[in-house]
């Protein structure tokens, strides 16, 4: 039972939301926002999830931390199912997992003062007996994510995105958790901040030993934390596995371009590179294409492809492909 | 909040950084809003304390003082049976404002409870509220009043009921859409992460939130309240002389004679109206600005 | 550089200041700008929120609401006329025509109750008084320069059918429209998807060569920058604080903010553990530091930044920087 002992086991999870119409609001279809995605992360180690968005890879995270309810599939935390708990039992869990939000303003009650938001949890919990003990654990954690403590008694609106973000991480590590769904963390910062919280999310990891699903439309950030990445497309994962795999070995054509359409940073690259341009939009995934979902926009597409929806195929230990055309890109 | 500490650490005074502080810091800089809440001010203190200033009582007729101007004797004169006009129009002034305080308590308590159902549940609790608050609203107002008051007698009480049980679907709906959008609010989604109880995610989390919105409405309400309870009043619908309200003093100046050579009797309660309801709506105004954080700069 | 001085400046915004004053105090938004844009080339602006890159664009076209903005100063000399003397009437015929504007939200710059054909028709019809069937031929040109796939059907559609990919381009299109000499590109691609992004890059990119247009581009992103830009214009709190080529400010930036922005961010090949970080938080424009606004978060602030602001100086050729210690040279002091 080897499979067990992967601390964050994913199985066959889909999250579909009914489309209501009609004058009795019935349901005339789906959305599917996540169709059927399995993965695992090892203890420690940072998942990068990336794709463009609507593919789903937000709706995978809340999913896992059962903030949504799922449709179907499974989510094993250390081997216990999360979808199968009380909601008794449940709570005792979410103390292990918690969430970093993309929008570091709508992700803090403005009515709150900072010690209240950082805190509250932890009297919830019985983490601290009294208000005092919890001030002091504020004061350590706010200290620790690079916040004057003595700011604790201020509101959200009197500090800045980057601060802000910091607080959201502070709030996130109250409850000594061991895994922390990171959604777009730092895509909504300015550019000198960003690598600040990139950074104090990889002490905190490293430190504290903590477990990441890193979800991100930004190809470079995710290589820069991740230990392994998973490639979403329209609900489904095309490609996965170590950093070493996607970027350098990298078998779909999606991610191919993924990787291709990311501007360079160096200004001499542009006139020597052939960039790979995805032709057309992606497609709406309550209608997505038949076959393969990528074969609108691929340039390998044939026949088959248009039919028949890949299965998903280990290449090698670790990196997994939904793809017909394997092996068509390296030649 | 600087008792507040621990490891020796000491918080900066919060008080000018509490939120509500912010609120008021906000509108203190309102000057229009804080002179209507002066005078709003003044004209309740001067009802509630028109048996000091006042000499004469309610329904004390004198009928040899009848259809005086306004003089050092009576203020502002007195009516065809000689009651005094300034005690009758303060002691009008409690009825028609403590209409409009019971009216809009009573439609807030309906109104914020269903709603909130509404929004917090959802789904069939939802839609059963709302089709109820749309019925509601579909009914021909007048019509509605004139039935009511001739099945259950034409009282203040009756009034302040159909007037709440009437006006309840729209702050019911005000908060409904606002708890609906603050659930999809991120820091709502923190605390379902954060496994906080239901309980406090209400009172701590959705309920200041809301709050504010029921603050503005409440101003508004007040002054529509009046509005209404004038033109009921004014129609024969409201309340029923001799008790006075602002609105049936007005209805007493209900001919040209009156109103071309006896201004006393209207011009007072119309002025009152004009600005009870000026100042309710101004402040009202002021308090939605002064409440959202963001008109700070 | 040299053959870039032999050509003719289109734009020439000499010492602009754009102020707001607000309750919270006065705040100088753009302070002291100067820069050219030649024909033909595309002046990258870069820099974080709240920098000024965006109203120092908008003032060129005389855009800023005023109040609460105010030009304080300064001349921007288009095309030989000063667009901060000249009339509304005058300054209408410039808008759309000879200046072009692209903004960043693909959902929200484009009316929803009118056909695509139909707005962009207008711009014709306003400016170079076109019959309704010319400017409709045009319109459908127009939208096939920018390859959308049938511009005949398009032009019939509302914008709520096409995608975020396809109204920045029918965006392109109508800035396109009137051929302006200037097109002013605020954040274009910031709210697209990476390969949309790419898409719309790569065509800009396209028409640069196809279409003599000389180009603004704003952006946060610096790998946007290195893809597109010519020269690049680096500013802090509403001022400039580096202007080179962009080569030159990618290889041998001199700013510490220049140097620490492009350190800091992670790349496809970076292989360090940690990301260099600029410490310290964006300024908030109505509360700026004394000196130099980036002081309190440069590595290599004396006392002298603390007191005063070095003017923007020509290093080397071509080269301007707003530092009394470029490229962090040792200094005296602390």
């Amino acid at each position: 039972m080897t499979e067990t002992n992967k601390f964050i086991d994913v199985r066959h999870l889909k999250q579909y939301f009914p489309i209501k119409g009609g004058v009795f609001q019935s349901t005339v279809g789906y959305v599917k926002a996540v169709d059927d995605i399995s993965f695992t992360i090892n203890k420690g180690e940072v998942m990068g999830l990336v794709g463009e968005s609507g593919c789903g890879k937000s709706t995978t995270g809340r999913t896992m931390l059962k903030l949504i309810n799922p449709t179907e599939g499974e989510m094993l935390y250390e081997g216990v199912d999360i979808f199968k708990l009380s909601n008794a039992e449940l709570k005792k869990y979410r103390t292990k997992m918690q969430i970093v939000f993309q929008d570091p303003y709508s992700s803090l009650n403005p009515r709150l003062p900072i010690y209240d938001i950082i805190g509250e949890a932890m009297l919830e919990h019985g983490i601290v007996s009294n208000r005092e003990e919890m001030m002091q654990k504020v004061f350590e954690l706010m200290d620790k994510c690079g916040l004057f403590p003595e700011q604790a008694g201020r509101y959200p609106h009197q500090f800045s995105g980057g601060q802000r973000q910091r607080i959201c991480i502070a709030r996130a590590l109250a409850l000594n958790p061991e895994f922390i769904v990171c959604d777009e963390a730092v895509s909504a910062l300015d550019v000198s901040i960003q690598s600040q919280i990139i950074n104090l999310l990889k002490d905190l990891q490293e430190s504290m030993g903590l477990t990441y699903l890193f979800i991100s439309h930004d190809l470079s950030v995710v290589k820069f934390i991740s230990d392994s990445v998973a490639v979403m497309y329209l609900g489904e994962i095309v490609e996965m596995g170590t950093k070493e795999q996607i970027f350098n070995h990298y078998l779909h054509p999606y991610t191919e371009a993924l990787l291709s359409a990311a501007p360079s940073f160096d200004p001499r690259k542009r006139q020597n590179s052939k960039r790979i341009i995805l032709q057309g939009d992606l497609p709406s995934p309550s209608n997505p294409p038949t076959g393969c979902r990528f074969h609108t926009r691929c340039p390998l597409a044939n026949e088959k492809c248009k039919k028949e929806s890949p299965k998903p195929i280990e290449v090698e230990p670790g990196h997994m492909v939904k793809c017909h055309c394997i092996g068509v890109l390296s030649e | 909040m600087t008792t507040m500490s621990g490891n020796g650490m000491t918080l900066e005074s919060s008080k000018k950084y509490s939120y509500w502080g912010g609120v008021w810091d906000r509108l203190r800089k309102n000057k229009l809003a804080m002179v209507s809440l002066v005078v709003l001010f003044i004209i309740i203190l001067c009802c509630i304390f028109v048996p000091i200033f006042s000499k004469y009582t309610l329904s004390e007729v004198t009928m040899a003082d009848r259809d005086q101007a306004p003089s050092a004797v009576h203020w502002l004169g007195t009516d065809n049976i000689g009651r005094d006009l300034f005690t009758r129009l303060f002691y009008g002034g409690r009825v028609s404002l403590g209409v409009a305080v019971a009216v809009t308590a009573l439609e807030c308590i309906i109104g914020v409870i269903l709603g909130s159902l509404a929004g917090f549940f959802g789904g069939k609790v939802d839609t059963a509220i709302m089709r109820i608050s749309e019925i509601f609203m579909c009914f021909p107002f007048l019509m509605i009043c004139i039935t009511l008051q001739a099945v259950f007698g034409n009282s203040i009480r009756t009034l302040i009921i159909i007037l709440s049980v009437l006006s309840w679907p729209s702050i019911a709906r005000i908060v409904r859409g606002q708890i609906l959008s603050l659930r999809e609010m991120d820091y709502m989604e923190a605390c379902r992460a954060l496994g906080i109880s239901n309980k406090r995610q209400i009172f701590k989390h959705l309920f200041p939130n809301v709050l504010a919105y029921i603050i503005v409405y409440i101003t508004l309400s007040m002054a529509s309240v009046i509005l209404t309870e004038t033109s009921l009043s004014f129609l024969g619908l409201g309340v029923n002389p001799p008790t006075p309200t602002w609105g049936n003093l007005i209805q007493e100046a209900r001919n040209l004679y009156i109103l071309q050579h006896k201004w006393w009797y209207w011009v007072p309660p119309g002025l009152m109206i004009f600005l009870s309801i000026l100042c309710f709506n101004i402040l009202g105004d002021g308090l939605r600005d002064a409440i959202d954080p963001k008109m700070q700069k | 550089m040299s053959e870039m001085m032999e050509k003719k400046p289109l734009l020439e915004v000499k010492n602009l200041k754009t102020y707001f004053h607000s309750a919270g105090g006065l705040v100088k938004a753009v302070d002291d700008v100067s820069f050219d844009v030649y024909e033909g080339e595309t002046l990258g602006i870069v820099g974080e929120s709240g920098c000024g890159k965006s109203i120092t664009c908008m003032s060129l076209a005389r855009l800023v609401e005023c109040p609460p903005g105010k030009y304080e100063g300064g001349e921007i000399l288009f095309d030989g006329q000063d667009m901060l003397k000249i009339s509304d009437a005058e300054l209408r015929k410039i808008r759309g025509n000879k200046i072009s504007y692209i903004f960043q939200e693909p959902m929200t710059s484009l009316n929803p109750v009118f056909k695509i054909g139909k707005q962009i028709e207008e711009v014709l019809r306003v400016h170079r008084n076109m019959s309704k069937e010319e400017a409709k031929k045009e319109a459908i040109h127009a939208l096939d320069l920018v390859r959308i796939p049938n511009p005949e059907r398009i032009v019939n559609e509302y914008p709520f059918a096409l995608s975020g990919g396809m109204r920045q381009r029918v965006m392109i299109a109508m800035a396109l429209a009137c051929s302006p000499k200037l097109l002013v590109a605020d954040e274009p691609t910031t709210a697209l998807d990476v390969t949309i992004q790419a898409q719309v890059l790569d065509l800009m990119n396209d028409l640069k060569k196809e279409i003599d247009t000389s180009i603004l581009f704003i952006t946060h992103d610096l790998s946007v920058i290195a893809e597109m830009a010519d020269r690049v214009m680096v500013m802090y709190a509403g001022k400039v604080v580096e202007l080179a080529d962009v080569n030159t400010i990618f290889e041998k930036p001199l700013h510490p903010y220049t140097i620490g922005l492009i350190s800091s961010r992670p790349d496809m090949s970076t292989t360090s553990d940690r990301l260099n970080v600029i410490p310290g938080n964006v300024p908030d424009l109505s509360d700026l530091p004394t000196g130099c606004a980036f002081n309190p978060r440069c590595p290599y602030a004396s006392d002298k930044c603390r007191e005063g602001i070095s003017e923007l100086v020509e290093v080397e050729p071509n080269h301007f920087v707003r530092c009394y210690y470029p490229g962090g040279e040792k200094h005296d002091g602390n």
